[in-house]
């Protein structure tokens, strides 16, 4: 447990330990129940009140007054990693006249010990132990029960003869000004320390406060704490981590499901460590030879056996054999590696942290990091029936972790049964010290490997899962929230440590998350494609350096379910290159790319992170490892780098508390003066809007009250917007001192969705925003612009019916009557006419590579306006078309595309289009199309065909082994030649004019798609 | 047992008219001649005694005069007990906009609301331009009670807010009306919560 030199670190070079006493201490709160957490098996039980202490008698030497001293108190928390516990200071007593210690004998003991569910941090005895009481005269004393006679010998002696040499002080001169940087008041300290919820992001600060609307302001006080809590810690932190040095911490993160089987391949490229000597591998584990030819598809026929598998060029570079520090500098500092289905046999499925299985894979693992294997060690695992959580860390480093905990939970059978559910590690991340940061703050890693429900249709299980999984994971109540925020009402118990409080959050093997915390999430999310099992394979065969993984990942469960906040909200996950990781097969029922024919291939294992903005985890790398292939499914990876500020704990805490002193006393109900804020202007006046073009305006805000004022925009109603769709309000809260002053910044975008409901109906933009000063009054700030509307956005049927270009329409009632409505839009036949009757074939990347966006806008204009299209610059030499003008026409076109409410072939026709099987069928359904699509159908088809036409004319023959998917090497450098023509203009084209529905449940093929509009293209 | 009330009480009228002048005068007796114009609405408390004990809180909501800011102006009478529409006795004109005030409030304000009507600057009426019989006469038809004030001077200010306070149903304390959403001025202190805990459970009907 803790001795003299744990306390020593925490204390200033002029202050020194007299003496260090263990025991069980309770918070001074008396007389409230603490429940015990709900039921998890793994959960250890503990009481909110009494936690392991240390009390440490600290002396403090100055020359002119001679030695004083003082009691502290902290409260310890174990790690499982070191003999080095974790020490949060409670309370300081100074020693001097009112200072008073009492000793009782008690039996049997009265406390229960706080354990953790790690390590055993005191057992309970059975010999009568002493109960301390000390009390400083003024506050509430503190009781410390202890079995420890030896040391309460000592610390009696110390304190009077501390307390004898303050008497002989004058009480005047004794005001202890060493103690102040740790003069810790529970209504006076406000911790910046503990890491924080990582949804509470100040970005969505408004989102945690009352519910309230113009004339009912909520809870005002509650808001008003809200928000001067999140200014206080951003202030104080982005002070003192101005000018921190920063330290970068790589971590590499990988996430394997194992389907059951021992590792039986070199795991080097999936580790990623620089490998030592290829041959100490070879000698542990014979060639192998069972691998599929599916799989050297995937990795583009290369001889697997040279092991020259480097998968991407983004991994470590691997030099053999020369390991030396500056090499190793660019090796990762961490690797946390997560495990699904290690162990597939009955007894597994119990509910079982049962480390099976564990060693083989640890030595896998780190025998793939060859001759760098010496420089790391294991630092801490948890497993749970199959899912294992690993990690390895630099041994340099190990000292710089300094606190662990791990958590566990099932959702399987019933629950709570361990087959699927997830394992955590929590860290605690300490750089070295340096000397401007004796201290350095800690950050919190959280790495979580979740295992969720299987099968296409279970979507709803899974999210479902996830949230009960990020509820239920907790690390138990931790030391260094002490003094931070509070789990419950009472503000009593200690909050739980959850996956989110962290500064770095990673989600593995279906999630990883990166926060502040980094938590990682490894797992096997066992998340789907919603497409028809024919288009997932087509369109991984068919990948077009990345175009069909593109396409596919818009149909991804995962995916759509964070689009619509179902799960994993607020993660973010770095693009995905790769193919997908599940399900592989070895016999010869597989397709041409080795997945399994009867499983529709999946995206199942995936990485996601979640950073606090004070330690951004910036990911480097995303990829999976085709070559490590005897698990149905295929193990990926991912790189973090995570700045960490190194900055001093002391020096951040006494920087938020001299913030905290500037509005101590402001106490939000009853406050001296009303608050008070000014706008230097109150109407903002954006101009002409156009579309899709961005307009700013800066307000300023000043508070010319006399006292702190924090604010927030509110709406009209409880349940309405606060700003319409095409403004945007930054920030929408915030906290101001008295004479402070601060930029509001008004963003003005009119996109499709606004444009839609706009262009017909208002001209004039005009909204009156309300600022809400907590317990104060409402600030109204009027925006208004004129919109200049445009074609874009709207429906067909509406540009028919239009009488010239939309620009000049006075209102809805100049349309002309539908009847007498024009067979197609003039601004789209506009586009392909003028595509049409120049010569673009010869333009490289004409639809895929973007216009110039200027020119794009100036295009637009002219549609909206019925003006020509400006000149195009001078074509040239072998061209008879500028190619950039012409990409830019193109790109207006799939713009406009893009823009219409409903495709030019309407939803309700998907499903019919999707089932033609010929020709002449798909003429026959142009009868069915509305009017309005018929004849812009036909043009742009049309154009297509020419444009395939003239392709053919110059293409290149094509080698047929080029037509396989290439994804997961370098990416193909000329598109063109990859495949037909009219196949990747229906790529482009299908999606348009029949648009996707990425949120159907059933989505209709967008293979079928694309064969009902080759029928047109190919003619 | 005195009794504590609280209700909501919104001022409406023509910019200009003095309703920052009047809330001010009746909040803190204080007098400023120099007034900038409200761009808002203010939210204001201030307790008025009863002679039979009762304390009515006022918590009021003073908003804006002009017109750009008309139709916000829902927001802030909604589920207001009372309403004080004040007229500037020297611009005929500000009559006329109270009256389209009134009109609104009895189209769609809380059916129960206690409107008064308030012809403000008294201290002026060497400018009169509506007369008091005027005035009064528009007030009997509709219902209305009415005074003339002097934010200024002081004179009539308490009286008429006196008046509303005990036109005010005592019988059923409109606590609930404030709702939830008026927790930011009482309710917010932990105490209350408690409290309002208990209260919520003795009045909870027993369903067996």
């Amino acid at each position: 447990m803790a001795d003299q030199n744990d306390v020593r670190l925490l204390l200033r070079p002029s202050e020194f330990v007299r003496v260090v006493l263990e025991g069980t201490a309770a918070r001074a709160e008396p007389d409230l129940q603490v429940e015990t957490p709900k039921g998890n098996p793994e959960q250890y039980s503990w009481s909110g009140r009494e936690y392991s202490a240390v009390l440490a008698i600290v002396g403090h030497l100055d020359n002119a007054t001679g030695e004083a001293g003082a009691a502290f108190i902290y409260q310890v928390e174990t790690s499982p990693l070191s003999s080095q516990p974790l020490l949060a200071l409670q309370r300081v007593l100074p020693i001097q006249g009112d200072f008073s210690i009492g000793v009782s004998q008690v039996n049997p003991p009265v406390f229960m010990s706080g354990e953790t569910d790690v390590s055993s941090v005191t057992s309970q005895p059975t010999d009568p132990g002493f109960s301390l009481e000390l009390s400083d005269g003024s506050s509430e004393p503190i009781t410390l029960v202890t079995h420890d006679k030896e040391h309460l010998s000592s610390v009696l002696l110390a304190c009077r003869r501390l307390r004898d040499l303050a008497s002989q002080v004058s009480t005047e001169t004794v005001t202890y000004p060493w103690l102040a940087p740790y003069a810790l008041h529970p209504s006076s300290w406000f911790s910046v320390t503990p890491p924080r919820d990582l949804r509470h992001s100040a970005a969505f600060l408004h989102e945690r406060l009352s519910p309230a609307c113009a004339g009912e302001p909520g809870d005002d006080v509650a808001d008003f704490n809200t928000i001067r809590d999140e200014w206080l810690y951003t202030k104080a932190r982005s002070t003192v981590e101005k000018d921190a040095e920063q330290k970068s911490l790589r971590i590499r993160v990988g996430t394997f499901n194992a389907n059951g089987k021992l590792p039986t391949q070199d795991l080097a490229t999936w580790i990623g460590a620089t490998r030592g000597e290829q041959e100490v591998w070879e000698q542990l584990i014979p060639p192998l030879k069972e691998i599929s030819p599916l799989s050297l598809g995937e990795v583009g026929n290369k001889d697997l056996d040279s092991g020259a598998t480097t998968p991407q060029p983004v991994l470590s570079p691997i030099k053999v054999s020369d390991s030396s520090t500056e090499e190793l500098a660019h090796d990762p500092d961490l690797f946390v590696l997560a495990f699904q289905e290690l162990d597939l046999s009955t007894e597994a499925l119990l509910y079982s942290t049962k480390t099976t299985r564990e060693d083989a894979w640890t030595a896998a693992t780190l025998a793939a990091l060859g001759e760098k294997g010496e420089h790391y060690e294991k630092l801490i695992s948890k497993q749970l029936v199959g899912m294992l959580l690993i990690v390895i860390v630099r041994k340099e480093l190990r000292k710089c972790f300094l606190g662990a905990r791990t958590a566990a939970v099932g959702a399987g059978l019933m629950g709570i049964m361990g087959n699927k559910g997830a394992v955590a590690v929590r860290l605690t991340y300490r750089p070295a010290a340096t000397p401007t940061a004796p201290s350095p703050t800690p950050t919190t890693l959280t790495f979580v490997n979740s295992h969720l429900a299987a099968l296409d249709e279970m979507l709803e299980r899974r999210n479902g899962d996830f949230r009960d999984i990020s509820r239920r994971l907790e690390f138990g109540p931790c030391a260094e929230y002490m003094w931070g925020e509070s789990s419950d009402e009472t503000g009593i118990a200690p909050p739980m440590a959850t996956i989110y409080a962290s500064d770095v959050l990673v989600e593995v093997s279906g999630h990883m998350f990166v926060g502040l915390l980094i938590e990682a999430k490894d797992a096997d999310l066992n998340y789907r494609v919603n497409l028809p099992d024919p288009d997932v394979r087509y369109f991984l065969s068919h990948n077009f350096a990345g175009h069909g993984v593109h396409t596919l990942l818009k149909f991804d469960q995962l995916k759509g379910s964070m689009r619509n906040a179902k799960a994993f909200v607020g993660f973010s996950e770095h693009p995905i290159t790769h193919l997908p990781t599940y399900r592989f097969n070895t016999g010869l029922l597989t397709d041409s790319l080795g997945y399994d024919n009867k499983r529709k291939p999946a995206w199942t294992d995936r990485i996601l992170h979640m950073s606090s903005p004070f330690t951004p985890a910036r990911q480097l790398s995303y990829t999976s490892h085709p070559e490590i292939s005897f698990s149905d499914h295929r193990p990926i990876s991912a790189d973090f780098v995570v700045e960490t500020p190194t900055v001093d704990s002391m020096a951040l805490e006494s920087t938020a508390n001299e913030l905290y002193k500037a509005i101590l006393g402001v106490d939000p109900e009853d406050l001296p003066s009303p608050p008070l804020l000014k706008l230097d202007e109150t109407a903002l006046d954006f101009g002409k809007v156009l579309y899709e073009r961005p307009a700013m305006r800066t307000l300023h805000l000043k508070n010319i009250g006399k006292v702190p004022a924090a604010f927030r925009f509110y709406p009209r109603e409880i349940d309405s917007p606060i700003h319409p769709d095409w403004l945007e309000i930054s920030p929408l809260t915030g906290f101001l001192l008295p004479g402070e002053a601060m930029p509001l910044t008004f963003r003005v975008l009119v996109t499709r969705t606004s444009a839609a409901r706009l262009n017909l109906h208002q001209v004039k933009l005009s909204v009156l925003l309300i600022l809400h000063t907590a317990l104060g009054q409402d600030l109204f700030i009027s925006a208004s612009g004129k919109y200049e509307s445009t074609c874009f956005g709207n429906s067909l049927a509406t540009l028919t019916r239009l009488p010239g270009p939309i620009r000049e329409l006075k209102g809805e009632e100049d349309l002309i009557p539908e009847a007498q409505s024009r067979n197609s839009s003039r601004e789209a036949m506009k586009l392909v006419n003028w595509l049409m009757s120049n010569d673009v074939a010869t333009v490289d990347d004409l639809f895929f590579a973007r216009g110039d966006e200027e020119l794009v806008a100036q295009i637009r204009e002219c549609l909206d306006t019925g003006t020509d299209f400006p000149a195009p610059p001078k074509p040239p030499p072998h061209h008879t078309i500028d190619p950039s003008y012409a990409r830019a026409v193109a790109t207006t076109l799939v713009d406009f595309l893009d823009s219409l409410p409903e495709p030019v072939i309407p939803v309700a026709l998907h499903v019919r289009c999707a089932g033609i099987a010929s020709r002449d069928a798909a003429y026959e359904m142009l009868s069915l199309f509305p009017p309005a699509s018929v004849n812009l159908w036909i043009a742009v088809t049309a154009f297509l065909h020419l444009l395939v036409l003239q392709n053919v004319m110059t293409e290149v023959p094509l080698d047929k082994k080029e037509e396989l998917d290439q994804a997961t090497v370098t990416p193909v450098v000329s598109e063109k030649s990859s495949l037909p023509e009219a196949e990747k203009l229906a790529a482009i084209f299908a999606p348009l004019l029949l648009r996707d529905d990425i949120e159907a449940p059933a989505p209709v093929s967008l293979l079928e798609k694309r064969r009902f509009l080759l029928y047109f293209m190919e003619g | 047992m005195s009794k504590q009330l609280q209700f909501k009480l919104v001022l409406l009228g023509e910019s200009a008219v003095g309703k920052s002048s009047l809330v001010l005068r009746f909040v803190k007796d204080q007098f400023d001649d120099y007034r900038e114009s409200t761009i808002g609405a203010a939210f204001l408390t201030q307790t008025v005694a009863l002679d039979d004990g009762t304390t009515v809180k006022f918590e009021i909501w003073d908003t804006a005069g002009q017109e750009r800011y008309k139709s916000l102006a829902p927001m802030y009478y909604r589920n207001a007990n009372c309403a004080v529409v004040v007229y500037d006795i020297t611009q005929s004109a500000s009559l006329e906009k109270a009256r389209n005030w009134i009109r609104e409030l009895q189209r769609q304000a809380d059916p129960s609301i206690v409107i008064a009507l308030c012809g403000n600057k008294s201290d002026l009426a060497a400018r009169r331009q509506v007369t008091q019989e005027e005035a009064q006469k528009y007030a009997e038809e509709e219902g209305l009670m009415w005074a003339e004030t002097s934010a200024k001077s002081g004179e009539g200010v308490s009286d008429i807010f006196t008046a509303i306070a005990k036109k005010l149903p005592t019988t059923a304390p409109p606590a609930s009306r404030a709702g939830p959403g008026r927790a930011g001025t009482s309710a917010g202190r932990t105490g209350v919560d408690l409290n309002r805990q208990g209260a919520g459970a003795s009045t909870e009907p027993c369903n067996c």
